[in-house]
């Protein structure tokens, strides 16, 4: 199938004139790694929006799972599973049991496997659907050929150690099953490429990037040494950039060890990647925080520079040169590098523990300072100038707050590193407008959607029934009351916004009532419900498990144009008030960390029929933190 | 030899009528084992129809033939309609019953076989493979044997004559088709 980057013109000439170019479109798609997919359709779909549009919304409808059809009939109507299932799996998967669901390997517990991930120093790496939850999550499994009595304790040590952990910087696990034969990790599953792609990809990277992504290792470390655990293998492999935005995930605590673990040296046997490794660490020492510290030098060093601190052609060689040699400068490798950030790396990378810094904490800290200054203009290559701690700590808060990103499903943990907490937001009594009635400025589009979206008369307009909406650019919106008057004609029109354990919540307006759709990460977490009694409360139809639609018909008035909705999201608890009726009054428990970016969006009955719908007076009032 | 095995031999050499014929002699053997299954099993103990296929091609052509013999597709094609076509008709009965008011159980040699999915879904993915039939023959059809008969893929993919890989791949695209045309009023996420 098409390999997607650059999908030459022949390529794209023969999709067009195929007979089915949507069907084909969609394939050569799923083929194409999911980073990699906007680029493809792009090249692919050229100017026509229309047959994108068509092809996105079989690769959206492909990639959720479906109560129905997710169980033909076979398993529908059956009293056990069905035996039938996959044959062809290799040797080592013997220990999934067989489904048929298309594309997937088997199953494990009540994990559908639709592929492999990759494969770790331990284990196997799987992305799969939690069948309870409706979600994806990566699954790793422990071999069953080294699910031996010492292998498997270290596997479901390591799960337990990093499930304490949770932290936003550090990939969650949801649950450890050591019952069955092959004990296996459920783990979130981070969209996106790991540090060593980017690297391999982009060479050295902007100052900015390397502080931001140090911040952020440094944060994951901090909460991670904060509960007695020492990393012992930070490379850039190890560390997972999600999504757009690239957040850094730590990954992979497979040689993670209690600091006070008294088997943690064992003679001869080296752990870790090499490169990266600290001076403690290549010579059989007893490894502590400071040695992540070390191996977050190289890091760096390598983020900045492109180039490893200590290399050698042979694995001998490297291990000499990391307990005594001396890095070159990175400034030598890459003179971009600014000064202040050079002496945060050869400080890390101090031959001595404690010649590096006090704690990871303090890490974050100083880059997180190093960053707040960039930003605001100054030359890294001088010497800072003193002044209030407390106000360098208040800079770091709000710009990690602005980047962080959304839709984080993972328990809430106090978080552990001082710079990264956010100062409670100004309080803003005054409604801030979201739409500035003249153009899209505060609101994210993509290039391919730009078309469908227009400013008319004071209102912000679309004709086109959309899998792709508008966003805003800030995706942190917390506490809020936001008001917006939507009129849909022949269609209907939503506002959507993503928190943490809901992860897509809709209001949608009709032209004579609205409906109130919920995607509770947690199906349980949720309490309250529908405050109108001609709600209809009803399990999704063909939607996500859990899924929750309210509807409210006969709630606009008749002689109303601009039906008024508002949303209050205050801690866990979210009410939708429409003309001035509350319909819905819900808690999740489970979301004590919800931030978004708010959505606009628009449907119709026929998802080729054109529409016309328009909003208007949108506004967002910032609620104090409580 | 049985009717059914001439059918399918007919059917094997391009006789249109003969598998046309085939359909309600398969029909009828379905329902009649459904109901037999309904009225000996324990309340709430639900049907698999892949079973219930799989034991009308037993009764019907017999346990001797050879398995690769390509009779075997004309049957399971035409046992797939004919489960959907049950199910549906289940499922439209429901809908009756329900909305109409009509409290008198519809008696078991009918058929009423169990649906778990709420009968309006399977009533909306009757409706939505229609269309999809007019789009994409093979397509469909796969969806008709996986779906409404519930044979796995690779068994679906031996019926059709088609590699196991094609099968999961124009499942791949059925499957997304059907949820648009079925959910088709919900705007997907936008980011």
């Amino acid at each position: 199938m098409h390999s997607a980057q650059d999908l030459p013109v022949n390529d794209r000439l023969d999709l067009l004139l195929a007979v089915n170019p949507v069907r084909d479109l969609f394939l050569a798609a799923l083929d194409t790694p999911a980073a990699g997919r906007d680029t493809f359709l792009d090249s692919a779909c050229g100017t026509d929006l229309d047959l994108r549009r068509r092809v996105v919304m079989l690769l959206a409808a492909h990639d959720r799972p479906d109560p129905v059809l997710d169980r033909p009939a076979a398993d529908a109507l059956a009293g056990d599973p069905s035996t039938d299932g996959l044959s062809d799996d290799g040797g080592e998967l013997t220990f999934l049991t067989p489904a048929d669901v298309p594309g997937s390997l088997g199953r494990l517990g009540h994990y559908t496997i639709l592929g492999v991930l990759g494969r770790g120093g331990m284990g196997v790496v799987f992305r799969a659907i939690d069948d309870k939850l409706g979600r994806v999550v990566a699954v790793k499994v422990l071999p069953p050929a080294r699910a031996d009595g010492a292998a498997r304790r270290r596997f479901v040590r390591e799960a337990r150690a990093t499930a304490a952990i949770a932290h936003e910087n550090v990939t969650a696990i949801f649950a450890v099953e050591d019952t069955g034969p092959v004990p296996f990790i459920v783990m979130e599953c981070v969209e996106g490429r790991t540090l060593q792609e980017k690297l391999d990809r982009d060479g050295p990277l902007p100052a900015a990037e390397v502080l931001r992504i140090g911040q952020q290792i440094a944060h994951g470390l901090a909460a991670a040494h904060g509960r007695g655990l020492v990393h012992r293998d930070i490379k850039p492999a190890n560390v997972l950039l999600e999504g757009a935005a690239e957040r850094v995930k730590i990954t992979d605590f497979g040689l993670a060890r209690a600091v006070d673990d008294a088997h943690l040296t064992q003679a001869g046997v080296i752990a870790g990647t090499p490169q990266y490794m600290s001076p403690e660490q290549a010579n059989g020492h007893r490894v502590g925080p400071a040695s992540d510290l070390f191996s977050l030098g190289s890091v760096l060093y390598a983020l900045g520079t492109g180039q490893l601190p200590f290399d050698a052609p042979s694995l001998a060689a490297v291990l000499k040169r990391v307990s005594e040699a001396l890095p070159p400068p990175p400034r030598q490798a890459n003179p971009a590098v600014p000064r202040r950030l050079e002496a945060v790396i050869l400080r890390l990378l101090a031959k001595t523990p404690d010649e590096r810094f006090g704690s990871a904490t303090e890490v974050g800290e100083v880059l997180g300072q190093l960053r707040a200054d960039l930003q605001a203009g100054k030359n890294l290559d001088v010497a800072p100038r003193r002044r209030s701690r407390i106000l360098a700590l208040a800079l770091a808060g709000i710009v990690v707050a602005a980047v962080a990103v959304t839709a984080i499903s993972r328990p809430w943990s106090p978080r552990v590193p001082v710079a990264e907490v956010a100062p409670p937001p100004a309080t803003k009594p005054e409604w801030t407008p979201l739409f500035n009635g003249t153009d899209l400025t505060g609101w994210k589009v993509t290039p391919s959607e730009q078309a469908n979206w227009s400013v008319e008369e004071g209102e912000l307009v679309t004709r086109q029934v959309g899998v792709f909406g508008l966003s805003t650019e800030r995706t942190d919106y917390e506490n809020f009351h936001l008001k917006a008057r939507i009129r849909p004609i022949g269609a209907a029109a939503a506002i959507r916004f993503r928190v943490a354990a809901i992860s897509v919540e809709e209001v949608a307006v009709y032209s004579t009532g609205f409906r109130l759709r919920l995607h509770p990460r947690d199906g349980d977490a949720l309490t309250g419900g529908a405050v109108r009694e001609s709600y209809d409360l009803r399990p999704g139809r063909l939607g996500q498990p859990g899924t929750r639609l309210f509807n409210s018909p006969d709630t606009v008035p008749a002689d109303d144009p601009w039906p008024l909705v508002e949303v209050i999201c205050e801690g866990p608890r979210i009410r939708v008030v429409a003309c001035g009726k509350t319909l819905a009054d819900v808690s999740d428990a489970g979301s004590r960390h919800r931030r978004g970016a708010i959505g606009l969006t628009a449907g119709g009955p026929e998802p080729d029929k054109p529409l016309d719908v328009r909003f208007k007076d949108i506004e967002i009032k910032e609620l104090p933190a409580d | 030899m049985t009717d059914v095995t001439q059918l399918l031999r007919a059917a094997t050499d391009g006789d249109r009528q003969a598998a046309a014929d085939l359909l309600p002699v398969v029909y009828d053997e379905l329902r009649r084992l459904a109901a037999h299954r309904i009225a000996h099993e324990k309340p709430g103990h639900t049907l698999q129809p892949t079973a219930l296929v799989h034991e009308a091609y037993l009764r019907l052509v017999g346990a001797a033939d050879d398995p690769r013999w390509d009779g075997r597709g004309h049957f399971f094609a035409a046992a797939a309609e004919a489960m959907r076509r049950i199910l549906v008709e289940s499922a439209r009965r429901k809908g009756r019953v329900k909305h109409g008011g009509n409290l008198k159980r519809t008696p078991l040699d009918e058929a009423d076989v169990p649906v778990r999915p709420p009968a309006e879904e399977i009533l909306a993915l009757d409706e939505a493979l229609t269309k999809l039939a007019a789009e994409d023959a093979d397509a469909a059809r796969l969806v008709e044997l996986h779906f409404f008969a519930g044979m796995p893929i690779e068994e679906v993919a031996d019926a059709l004559g088609v590699s196991r890989a094609t099968a999961y791949r124009q499942w791949s695209y059925a499957r997304a088709w059907l949820r648009v045309a079925v959910g088709g009023d919900d705007p997907a996420p936008a980011w």
